[in-house]
């Protein structure tokens, strides 16, 4: 799904959906399911909370819809409340994990694809896990900065404001990971010839 | 103004507009660009490798919702909002009936209620239950078609015809409730309060889950299948003295999706099987069973993987078995039978196993 040229389109929905219509609801909710139970499961790879989460997630804002008239993304305003309802899930459960050997809010599972097809194919896998060697060197914080620029298409500010980092710092972050990825791809290029 | 600005490639990479560009081929995003580049030969090597770089960014599959799973989902939620907005402007009334429940100790219901418009109702039943009344709401379908009912902690029940269930809100440690008939559930996750289905000499407890429960005295017996997540099964017995001693080892019978129980009241045996069409647990990739000359221990693999079933077979005669076979439209059991013709084998299912009977191997 296109995230920028719908963005426009879902704050009418979310308008008329704040206003009680159920339709624009129900196109919100296709919208965004798949790709927030995508990110959902990054940070806790639990196939049945995520979905709890999600349905607690989606009720909710429906209850609460008339106070909800003023959000300006609904992109964002929707990952930041899944982001927010499974940390705070995380943290109420520790005790019943205490054999998991993951760290709270600590993880955030994230590799790339390689799916350009100036690769061929038998290259592709072993380019893959270089590429992926490689984004596995950055913390799940950076990770998770990201996955959410470049998968969800959340802007500088918006990141920072979810992470509670400086806009400078996710930038600086973002920057550096893509200069990596651009040497790792010239020495990958280099090595293939 | 702006294009004559300079970019470096991670810049262009990060760029929304250019991203834009690359990604969605925006008409408005290209115009912008191509001007930029204009005849400037290394802005355009610049460009080219800026949508390599973007290109090999792809999301990788890391754990996926099937469509079967996203419609349920989503009509899961657009359900419980339409009881929410059917009860809209009733919660006055409803909190009447329920300050009036706690008094006669019975809520008797026909159709959709609400239970909970705001916390306040919740509330309402807490106070009461303080006060050690045994009290309980009753559910019941005294029509021809299924009903389902939101429960104070928005699990979901669907009675079948003629079904009737008890939700006791007493419980501070556990969600119990008591049905007769058949009816299916979606329950909220809560690991500090265990849902609990007592039916017929039988006891369910489960985190949150999806299962059905089909208990009809007059046959003798109780069935639960698991659709999705665990459940436990006990008998009522058991289940009482577990929680008399605690620590004691209760004896019981944990289902995951795709199996179900057979208690008979009479012996008061458990048998466990597979249930009658199990459904795919995960998602699988549109070509995951779309096989050449693949060896049948991958093809079984494959099908354990999509249906948390086990299958067991003998790997040492199979080893040198191979099939090619589009098996995407068939049933579980539709593909199991159409390897097992491929390789000249039978099967059957024990304990909710699949045993894979071969003679002999292949060529």
């Amino acid at each position: 799904m296109d995230i920028a040229t719908l963005e426009n389109d879902d704050l009418i929905l979310w308008q008329e959906f704040c206003q009680g219509n159920e339709l624009s609801f129900e196109i919100l909710i296709h919208r965004y399911y798949s790709r927030l139970y995508r990110y959902g499961t990054r940070i806790w790879p639990d196939d049945a909370i995520v979905r709890d989460c999600l349905q607690e997630l989606f009720t909710d804002v429906w209850v609460r819809k008339e106070q909800l008239l003023n959000v300006t993304s609904v992109n964002y305003y929707l990952i930041s409340a899944i982001r927010k309802r499974l940390l705070f899930e995380k943290r109420k459960q520790k005790p019943f994990h205490y054999l998991d050997s993951w760290d709270e809010s600590e993880m955030f599972i994230c590799e790339f694809n390689v799916e350009s097809d100036l690769i061929s194919q038998e290259e592709k896998k072993q380019k893959a896990t270089r590429l992926n060697i490689l984004i596995n060197t950055l913390s799940s914080r950076q990770k998770e900065v990201i996955y959410l620029r470049f998968f969800n298409e959340l802007d500088h500010d918006q990141i920072a404001e979810l992470m509670g980092l400086t806009r400078q710092s996710v930038y600086n972050l973002l920057y550096e990971t893509i200069r990596r990825l651009r040497n790792m791809w010239l020495v990958l290029l280099f090595l293939s010839f | 103004m702006e294009e004559h600005a300079e970019f470096t490639v991670e810049e262009l990479v990060l760029n929304t507009s250019f991203r834009r560009w690359v990604k969605e081929r925006d008409q408005t995003e290209e115009k912008f660009w191509l001007n930029w580049i204009g005849t400037d030969k290394h802005r355009k090597d610049k460009t080219e490798e800026a949508s390599r770089l973007i290109s090999i960014l792809g999301e990788k599959d890391f754990m996926d919702l099937s469509d079967a799973e996203l419609r349920q989902d989503i009509a899961d939620v657009m359900l419980k909002v339409r009881i929410l907005k059917k009860n809209q402007g009733r919660s006055d009334s409803s909190r009447g009936w329920l300050a009036a429940a706690s008094l006669a100790g019975i809520l008797m219901v026909f159709g959709i209620v609400l239970f909970w418009n705001n916390s306040k109702t919740i509330t309402t039943v807490s106070e009461s239950s303080e006060r050690e009344v045994d009290a309980f709401i009753r559910f019941s379908n005294t029509t021809t078609r299924p009903l389902t009912f939101l429960l104070p902690d928005s699990s979901l029940i669907t009675l079948e015809p003629s079904a009737s269930a008890f939700f006791y809100n007493n419980t501070p440690n556990e969600r119990k409730i008591e049905l007769t008939g058949r009816a299916s559930f979606d329950v909220r996750r809560d690991p500090q309060r265990p849902f609990v289905v007592l039916s017929n000499q039988v006891v369910t407890r489960v985190l949150g889950t999806v299962f059905k429960v089909n208990s009809t005295p007059q046959t003798g017996s109780v069935q639960v299948e698991v659709l999705s997540g665990k459940v436990s099964v006990f008998r009522e017995s058991d289940w009482e003295d577990s929680k008399k001693e605690l620590h004691k080892v209760t004896s019981g019978v944990v289902l995951t999706a795709n199996q179900k129980v057979d208690f008979k009241v009479i012996d008061g045996t458990f048998r466990k099987t597979l249930i009658d069409l199990p459904a795919k647990i995960r998602k699988t990739g549109k070509d995951d069973f779309e096989f050449v000359m693949t060896p049948v221990d991958e093809i079984f693999f494959r099908i354990e993987e999509a249906y948390g079933v086990e299958i067991v077979f003998d790997r040492d005669l199979l080893a040198e078995c191979k099939l090619s076979a589009s098996l995407s439209e068939e049933n579980m059991y539709e593909k199991i039978n159409l390897i097992c013709q491929g390789i000249n084998a039978t099967f059957q299912e024990v304990d909710t196993r699949i045993i894979i009977n071969a003679q002999k191997g292949c060529e």
